[in-house]
């Protein structure tokens, strides 16, 4: 699951001019939908949503968000950025449940003396067992390598990239080599 | 130099060019490449101009890829013409840029290297651009 959860304003306007608007106040216009309710417009503080981007990759991953004082689950289904600044425009999400088998992608987290050859990795599981981010700790280290399958993934986590993909090497290996 | 095999029509009008790229906004192939900062017509020659340009920085290893195409026919009146007598001839090809656009994309090298290269490109063209690189979170190939 996430680790941070994003306040989110409902009820915004709709169309381009709102939307420009909403922007220039510092939030991100967001379409949220899932099985069972009708697709909702909501508004997420842009300067929160961008402290997120730049430590994880927010395409596929989960995402806890409050509306109206109810938290909700979502993973991100797309993501829309401004052409030039890159900066987000606005973003899709799906509701989930709390049971529900999905696919995301996870961060990895590089620890001490570990260089990461992969960013993230793609995993399947209950909603609740996701976790927001995977940790390459030093200690997997066998033989200067750090392979998928030695990741600590709660039992319920399936892992989809295949086992025997190199996540991670030792730091300063590669200039050695 | 880059053209059309066959084209409808051998004459178009010069169109505008307002507004953003509508895609081919994300690196696709490459680790680096060159993004436009400005909207412009880019010519075949200076496409070529800047393929030799990287291609002679990077040496050997390396590949690059060319994400535009110069599909436009300019037309041009003979000098000292007098004005009529219909539209001139096609004189040369041209890509229509739009700011955000990929122009380039470049791997298999080095960091500084690829740099080096994509700087020098840039030099070729009629427009401002910068180097992009591909990076984990805020370059992710998103919302394609």
């Amino acid at each position: 699951m996430s680790d941070s959860i994003l306040q989110a304003l409902s009820g915004r306007e709709l169309g381009s001019r709102p939307s420009s608007r909403l922007r220039r106040q510092g939030f991100v216009p967001v379409t949220i939908y899932g099985k069972g309710s009708e697709p909702r417009s909501i508004a997420v503080p842009a300067r929160e949503l961008n402290a997120l981007v730049i430590h994880r990759k927010l395409m596929g991953a989960i995402l806890e968000i409050e509306i109206d004082g109810k938290p909700q689950t979502t993973l991100v289904k797309d993501i829309q950025r401004h052409p030039v600044r890159r900066s987000l425009l606005h973003m899709d999400l799906q509701l989930l449940s709390a049971n529900q088998e999905v696919v995301v992608t996870v961060t990895l987290v590089a620890g001490e003396g570990v260089e990461l050859e992969l960013d993230n990795l793609e995993v399947s599981g209950p909603t609740s067992e996701i976790p927001a981010t995977i940790d390459v700790g030093p200690e997997l280290l066998v033989d200067g390598m750090i392979l998928a399958s030695a990741l600590g993934l709660p039992a319920k986590v399936t892992l989809l990239t295949p086992s025997d993909t190199v996540v991670g090497k030792e730091a300063g290996l590669r200039e050695a080599e | 130099m880059l053209m059309p095999r066959k084209v409808k029509h051998r004459k178009v009008q010069r169109g505008r060019r307002t507004g953003l790229a509508k895609g081919g906004t994300e690196l696709n192939f490459g680790e680096f490449g060159i993004q436009a900062l400005e909207a412009g017509w880019l010519t075949a020659r200076q496409i070529e101009a800047a393929r030799i340009a990287m291609t002679r920085h990077i040496k050997r290893g390396g590949k690059v890829w060319i994400r535009v195409f110069p599909d436009k026919p300019v037309t041009k009146k003979p000098a000292e013409t007098r004005m009529g007598s219909g539209k001139g001839n096609p004189e040369f090809w041209v890509a229509v840029v739009k700011p955000g656009r990929i122009l380039f994309e470049l791997n298999g090298v080095s960091e500084e290297l690829a740099r080096g290269a994509l700087e020098r490109a840039i030099q070729k063209l009629p427009f401002k651009a910068r180097v992009v690189v591909r990076d984990a979170f805020s370059h992710e190939n998103e919302g394609q």
